[in-house]
């Protein structure tokens, strides 16, 4: 099925409370039948991790944001092979030098390196003061078993619109 | 000490730290709102009731049981549950018997891949259970 109409949709800035709202429509889908256990499980994994790494660069960094038009978005599609998850959010300049950085070392390497790479963060992150290992991204490509998709589109001097795309395959 | 019990929340495992019969369970999801605080008072549990141990038990005689029944986590979570993992580890390495049983629902399941991953690199062997 070819749908351009999102299974999943928000418009607004994430917190805690709207991620926890979006699982529970997650979980209604699943019990309406519209998805299987384990692809729910994988959607739930990835959709949090991108909405977790979308709020982790707005909130607290982003007090006065006026252009309504690149404001946080998060949707599901379902498509013929795969669902599409996309999430968007205004960024700072200053922090996508960093972030491009990491999701191209994601992007470059297989699921083996990427599995690898990801036990080691866990246990170099073990006592570390960051309350999250950061393996949010790693994550995602890991479980989606596929490459991640990002732009950065210029919204003014000071801020910039991050998407991340990834495909979660039907089988 | 006391046994600890935390009920589950939509977004929070339940927690049954039974000390009278060695057996620390995590069942449900794991997403709390603020990770720091749900996990650690049980972690300053777990350090302290690990600590006596060492220092007051014969440990070849010694057995615990970790029980993982888990629908999902977060990957803050996950840095959580080596720590606890790694408190038991000391009491491992000192020969203890301790058993780590995770269960999962299906083995594409990434609960599963979780469970092999958070093994090997805390290098204690998880029993991989299948739900029933």
């Amino acid at each position: 099925m070819d749908n351009n109409k999102p299974i999943l949709y928000y418009k607004g800035f994430f917190n805690y409370t709207i991620v926890n709202k979006l699982l529970k429509e997650l979980f209604e889908l699943q019990q309406s039948g519209a998805l299987n256990d384990l692809m729910s499980n994988k959607i739930q994994i990835v959709m949090v991790e991108m909405l977790e790494n979308n709020y982790r660069y707005t909130s607290n960094k982003i007090t006065s944001f006026n252009h309504a038009e690149f404001f946080p978005v998060f949707k599901i599609l379902n498509e013929n092979k795969f669902y599409r998850l996309i999430a968007s959010n205004p960024i700072q300049h200053k922090d996508v030098n960093k972030l491009k950085g990491h999701l191209d070392k994601i992007n470059d390497v297989g699921l083996p390196e990427l599995r690898k790479w990801y036990k080691e963060i866990l246990k170099n992150e073990i006592y570390s003061v960051k309350q999250s290992p950061g393996i949010g991204l790693i994550r995602i490509a890991k479980v989606a078993r596929n490459k991640i998709k990002y732009s950065f589109q210029k919204i003014d001097n000071k801020f910039l619109y991050y998407t991340l795309e990834i495909l979660i395959n039907k089988k | 000490m006391e046994n600890l019990y935390i009920e589950s929340t939509e977004f929070t495992p339940k927690i049954h730290f039974d000390i009278n019969n060695r057996k620390f369970e995590l069942i449900g999801t794991s997403r709390p709102e603020d990770v720091v605080a749900f996990y650690e008072s049980i972690i300053y549990k777990i350090e302290m009731y690990v600590n006596n141990i060492l220092h007051n038990e014969k440990l070849e005689d010694f057995h615990f049981n970790l029980l993982f029944d888990l629908d999902y986590m977060n990957s803050a979570s996950s840095k959580y549950i080596l720590q606890i993992l790694d408190y038991f580890k000391k009491l491992y390495q000192k020969k203890a018997k301790i058993t780590v049983d995770w269960y999962y629902e299906d083995v594409d399941d990434q609960i599963f891949e979780d469970g092999e991953d958070l093994s090997d690199v805390i290098k204690i062997p998880f029993n991989l259970r299948p739900r029933n």
